[in-house]
């Protein structure tokens, strides 16, 4: 009763805000709780961002949807076939003639060499996943061929990967100090795909139109608004009002009230998304091992688990998630002892010390959960200073090494156990590229470096067991969990499919609204 | 200041008068009932019951309220009673050192200013009226955000921008008091100006600073709430009203005690420092006195 009048209250004090309730059926409305960053697909490797860069631009293969369920296999997307050599190492893809970019000039081998040339060059987060010393070369109008430097098993897949957007190579008109083109695309939209920007006003809200040369069937959706909603609840209200059709990022106690509105649909899917936190490994005091083991012991993973996460995750011992091969079912659950926790920081001088946990507003469970860690360690003698800002400064401060203890998630883009081995143990992968705790052990350099170039899976599972047996026993990280990815929308929503690789990715093309 | 205020008070106030005129006074009564439910709530209930407001119980999180935990439980289990109380502590406690800081250095500034005149007086009043024309919220984020979230830095912040207030008020009594026989006295006796202000200007302009100050503590109780709520002041996990509203407000929809209780608090305690300031300066107007 309480709570349907407050939020009926609320809900009014919102629809004054907002002109108009329920929105046009070929308009779709997503609340998004952080405004992205950059939509420069050669530079972000952040889904929130992806969300607009992803469906501005094609890529050669896509991921295959069956039965309205997001696959793990690719299909061609710009690419019409592809042979590969007995090596591994030589790929020709054959372009499906007819595609043109948004200004109307041809995706062409020109274009798709131009794009990897780019991202390549720029070597940003998204070109980890390819190997340094990729050459493309356009062999005619329609047919390119990619030479690996060695067998790459999961090239493919990184053929679907948000960095491997094929780009309009009229971009570097806006080229600026040999930039190529990068800070006008952190703004702009310069693809094949189905949408292209429209407005973005920063912290405001982005608007994606279609785009009128998209070489496929014409999309229901005339336009799709994001708005930038930093707080969750008035997020869920503007769901629950009809304000907005999707809302992103609900958190997890609100989803199972939001669920009984009428007109409102809480979808759960099983997905790859791991919440951990990052040790700075390179600074004190987790530079040294028996102060990373004394943090894992501190974190009581099962409270938050069943508290924070209300049992909508599953615990994580080790880096690769169950769901995807490589996972290892016998690795050993930490184990929570304040007790021995509070011993091991004493022992290292560490008590009453302040350490420094930066978070942000990404995610609504962080701060909860950093809340958790700051009493847990507070139990084992360690006092915690919590440091919330925004997500920019956040993922700068990130990229920078400029915290002690940081809280991130991370969902794989193709489903390889590379996605998580080689980039959170390289040790030339730190920084926000993937290796946030910036940890280093040759042995691990070396197993993940051999796993990636071995075509064999099962000699390559055994050397990414191998390694990530020994970077948990190096505690590089906190494992927490893995979660179901939950997602709110209108009942009026169709066509919406969730895949694991895609997290905050709409195929906004194939959804569409009912009355 | 503090001596000032025990002459003052030794010079004899008749507490029989003075009763029969609170008592007479409803606002008064009402104002020291409510202070006293506080100084008793925020003194001493913390120290009886002797509970650890940063505990956290992961399974019972956002638990409604009940009579194990009275005002409910927050997003990681800990008792909000507990935790209002302890933020009392703060918030009031805050208020209190604000308001005595800004309070005696705006009075000695005010005095100073109006005993000396001239150059030092129009100095000293056109740098007040410089931090008097920016809002005063909008100047504390700013020099609270300058110097760092963290409550000693909001302290400052707040204390900085209340000075002039007292600046002013102080200085409007001092030239009234100065040309008083006993101050021209003093002066022609070669009494210097700190000694003259000490001895004659403070005790006779404590009455209103007082009344400002009481009538203060409300306002800024909400400032620092204020601060907090917008992340510039108590940093977690310290349980402080503002901040405690701010983090229920992601709950608000389904665990209104989180957000509720702290900001009747607030309510609760601005409102009794108000009605006893409103009474003390009642008692104190020259006006009323003589009637009753």
């Amino acid at each position: 009763m309480r709570h349907t009048t407050l939020a009926a209250l609320a809900a009014l004090a919102l629809s004054a805000v907002a002109a108009q309730a329920i929105t046009p059926t070929d308009t779709l409305v997503i609340a998004k709780a952080a405004d992205p960053q950059t939509i420069d697909p050669a530079v972000t490797i952040d889904n929130n961002d992806m969300t607009i860069a992803y469906p501005a631009y094609q890529r050669l293969v896509a991921y295959e949807v069956k039965d309205g369920k997001g696959q793990t296999t690719v299909t061609g997307q710009l690419a019409q076939s592809w042979t590969v050599s007995a090596d591994g190492k030589v790929w020709e893809f054959k372009l499906k003639p007819g595609n043109t970019f948004s200004d109307g000039s041809p995706v062409d081998a020109a274009a798709v060499k131009f794009s990897f040339d780019r991202l390549m060059k720029l070597a940003q987060g998204p070109s980890e996943a390819f190997p340094s010393g990729l050459k493309v070369d356009a062999v005619d109008a329609l047919t390119v061929r990619f030479t690996l430097p060695q067998a790459f098993a999961p090239f493919l897949f990184t053929l679907a990967n948000s960095g491997a957007a094929i780009v309009n190579p009229k971009v570097m008109e806006h080229q600026k100090d040999g930039d190529m083109g990068r800070g006008w695309l952190s703004a702009h939209t310069a693809g094949s795909g189905a949408f292209e920007l429209g407005k973005w006003e920063k912290g405001q809200s982005i608007t994606l139109v279609p785009n009128p040369r998209y070489n496929g069937a014409a999309p229901a959706l005339k336009s799709v608004d994001i708005r930038i909603i930093p707080d969750a609840s008035a997020r869920r209200l503007a769901l629950e009002a009809g304000d907005v059709d999707i809302a992103e990022s609900i958190p997890v106690d609100q989803t199972k009230a939001l669920a009984k509105v009428a007109g409102v649909k809480v979808e759960t899917y099983p997905s790859l998304l791991v919440t951990y936190l990052y040790l700075n490994n390179a600074k004190p005091p987790f530079n040294d091992l028996a102060a990373r083991k004394a943090m894992v012991e501190a974190v009581d993973r099962a409270g938050i688990i069943d508290g924070i996460m209300l049992g909508h995750a599953q615990a994580m011992n080790g880096p690769i998630p169950k769901g995807m091969w490589g996972y290892d079912a016998t690795l050993p659950a930490p184990k929570f002892d304040i007790a021995a926790a509070r011993k091991t920081f004493a022992s290292l001088g560490l008590a009453g010390k302040t350490l420094t946990f930066a978070l942000s507003d990404r995610d609504p469970a962080w701060n909860t959960i950093a809340l958790a860690v700051q009493a847990n360690l507070a139990q084992a003698g360690v006092k915690v200073k919590l440091e919330s800002s925004a997500n920019a400064s956040y993922r700068d401060r990130l990229g920078a090494g400029d915290f002690q203890i940081a809280i991130g998630n991370w969902s794989p883009d193709f489903a390889d156990p590379y996605m998580f081995m080689n980039y959170w143990f390289d040790s030339a992968k730190k920084g926000l590229s993937g290796n946030r705790s910036f940890y280093s052990n040759p042995k691990v350099d070396e197993l993940v470096r051999a796993a990636a170039v071995e075509t064999d899976q099962s000699k390559r599972e055994a050397m990414y067991q191998a390694a990530q047996k020994i970077a948990v026993d190096d505690a590089a990280y906190v494992y927490l969990f893995q979660r179901n990815t939950q997602l709110a929308m209108r009942d009026t929503v169709h066509g919406y499919v969730f895949n694991p690789m895609l997290e905050q990715i709409y195929d906004f093309a194939t959804m569409s609204k009912s009355k | 200041m503090m001596a000032a205020l025990s002459r003052l008070a030794s010079r004899g106030i008749d507490w029989r008068r003075l009763r029969h005129r609170i008592g007479a006074s409803p606002v008064t009564v009402t104002g020291l009932v409510m202070l006293g439910i506080v100084v008793f709530c925020v003194g001493l209930l913390p120290n009886l019951l002797a509970q650890d407001p940063n505990v956290i119980n992961l399974r019972a999180r956002l638990a409604a309220p009940s009579w194990s935990h009275l005002f409910g439980t927050d997003e990681v289990g800990r008792d909000i009673f507990i935790r209002v109380l302890h933020g009392g502590q703060v918030s009031i406690g805050v208020a209190l050192f604000v308001v005595a800081v800004s309070a005696s250095v705006g009075t000695v500034i005010g005095g100073l200013s109006g005993l000396l005149g001239g150059m030092v007086d129009t100095a000293i009043m056109r740098l007040m009226d410089v931090v008097l024309a920016v809002p005063s919220l909008v100047l504390t984020m700013a020099l609270a955000a300058a110097l760092g979230p963290s409550l000693t830095n909001a302290v400052i912040a707040i204390a900085v921008v209340r000075v002039p207030t007292y600046v002013r008020l102080s200085r409007g009594q001092t030239l009234v008091v100065r040309e008083a026989g006993y101050v021209m006295a003093a002066r022609v006796f070669g009494a210097r100006p700190l000694q003259i202000l000490r001895l004659h200007v403070v005790p006779n302009i404590l009455s209103p600073v007082v009344v400002q100050a009481t009538l203060d503590v409300g306002a800024v109780i909400l400032m620092v709430a204020g601060l907090s709520f917008i992340g510039l002041g108590a940093q977690p996990p310290a349980a402080e009203w503002g901040a405690m509203v701010s983090a229920g407000r992601s709950f608000i929809l389904d665990q209104w005690w989180y957000s509720a209780f702290p900001g009747l608090a607030i309510l609760f305690t601005s409102i009794a420092f108000n009605l006893l300031g409103d009474g003390i300066r009642d008692l104190t107007d020259p006006r009323q006195k003589g009637r009753s």
